[in-house]
């Protein structure tokens, strides 16, 4: 092997090593310095490559995924079930009408009057008592919440909803699964101390995770809780 | 009756958020290099991970995940961005080093990604394969369909290319002026 074919081959593929290159290397030192060069220009080379990837990148593809419906192949049932669903979408459409379209507020005075009770817990739950208050709602669990110390059904704005306090980190994070009120897109809120997330579930439930700003709160951590939980679960099939 | 969710649909959610997890950051890298900018680049790496979960079953290799996921990002790409001329824009180059303590903004390195931006497709997109993920030749030549020797010669092509971009700036060389 010449020169010529040393640094041909070293400027296509400085990782690859061969006896032939080895030989060369071992009795050319202007080609052992050149070899040295290369590795070095590509170490910065790499650094230069190596652009920020955008917080919660991973946690928004998930989420972005869970809003999606799984396509189905049609059935006699399928079909009879679409035409139900067509008579059930002209009356959610409706009812959907008479019930504001956001429920941030309501959300925010819930916590207030119950965060007495609601956070002194430190208890873990099973994942049956999780279980039990989404049947309420006609939601199945499949997969963990986490680490969660609360669950409860509760009234807000007259509606039954699912109440939890998930925590991460060492930061309590308030979790509502909110069935029929689904405004089809993430939205965030700030009201008072409390901030929040409301995202749309493949099931027409809402999710909504909310933090006091004064123990927690990033939204990356609540964007994690939404893509877990709406992995988490499925309309109860009876 | 309670009918519970198949077991084969949450390995399917669980194969999912692993590969999601795992090569999010090399795909966004990856597009955000083949793109030429942040939004289209996340917006790439998005409707790949969509693609990849509709085709999740016609993986059956996981060590195949990567040059998958990555052929999968090509076609993405060559399907909505590549009549778009790569455009990629000076200030989105110079003000990325603005968020993370690990990202580099020393004016060698700078340097050299205004030099990447310049560098056409054919050249750039191979070497970014091999330099920032380590692909092999023969990795690079099944994703391009393309023979092994020229990947080699493409790539050989790109660093000069690169090197001759930064001749007369040994200032900011990354090798000071040492002839290569």
């Amino acid at each position: 092997m010449n020169c010529i074919e040393f640094r041909r081959i070293r400027l296509g593929d400085p990782y690859t090593n061969s006896p032939e290159l080895n030989s060369h290397k071992s009795e050319c030192e202007t080609c052992r310095k050149f070899d040295e060069d290369i590795l070095q220009f590509d170490k910065h080379l790499y650094r230069a490559l190596k652009v920020d990837v955008p917080d919660g990148l991973a946690a928004k593809i998930l989420l972005n995924q869970s809003l999606q419906t799984e396509p189905r192949k049609p059935t006699r049932w399928t079909w009879m079930s679409m035409a139900a669903s067509f008579l059930l979408a002209g009356m959610f459409a409706f009812y959907q009408i008479s019930i504001p379209a956001s429920i941030d507020k309501e959300l925010v005075e819930h916590i207030e009057e119950e965060q007495h009770i609601v956070f002194a817990r430190s208890t873990l739950l099973e994942d049956a008592q999780i279980k039990q208050v989404l049947n309420s709602i006609d939601l199945n669990m499949h997969s963990s919440f986490g680490k969660v110390t609360f669950a409860a059904n509760c009234l807000i704005d007259g509606e039954m909803v699912g109440h939890f306090v998930v925590e991460q980190g060492d930061a309590s994070y308030t979790l509502f699964v909110v069935p029929g009120k689904n405004g089809g897109k993430l939205v965030e809120f700030e009201i008072d101390d409390w901030h929040g997330i409301i995202s749309p579930h493949r099931s027409g439930s809402s999710l909504a995770v909310v933090a006091s700003n004064h123990i927690a709160g990033d939204k990356e951590t609540m964007l994690a809780i939404i893509t877990r939980v709406g992995m988490a679960i499925d309309p109860l099939k009876v | 009756m309670l009918t519970q969710v198949p077991d084969d649909m949450l390995d399917k959610q669980a194969r999912y958020q692993n590969l999601v997890e795992a090569y999010s950051p090399w795909l966004y890298r990856y597009a955000y290099w083949i793109s030429g900018e942040k939004s289209a680049a996340e917006d790439l790496v998005q409707e790949t991970f969509l693609r990849a979960w509709r085709f999740l079953d016609a993986l059956k290799d996981e060590a195949a995940a990567k040059s998958w996921l990555t052929t999968i990002l090509r076609r993405e790409n060559a399907r909505k961005f590549e009549k778009k001329s790569l455009e990629f824009n000076d200030v989105e180059i110079e003000n990325l080093p603005n968020q993370h303590a690990d990202f580099d903004t020393r004016p060698e390195v700078i340097a050299l990604r205004i030099a990447m931006k310049k560098l056409p497709d054919k050249y750039r997109e191979p070497l970014v394969l091999q330099v920032l993920e380590g692909y092999s030749l023969e990795e690079i030549a099944e994703i391009f369909n393309i023979p092994r020797n020229t990947v080699a010669t493409r790539l050989h092509r790109a660093r000069q290319k690169l090197r001759k971009q930064l001749e007369g700036k040994e200032d900011i060389h990354p090798l000071r002026g040492n002839k290569v």
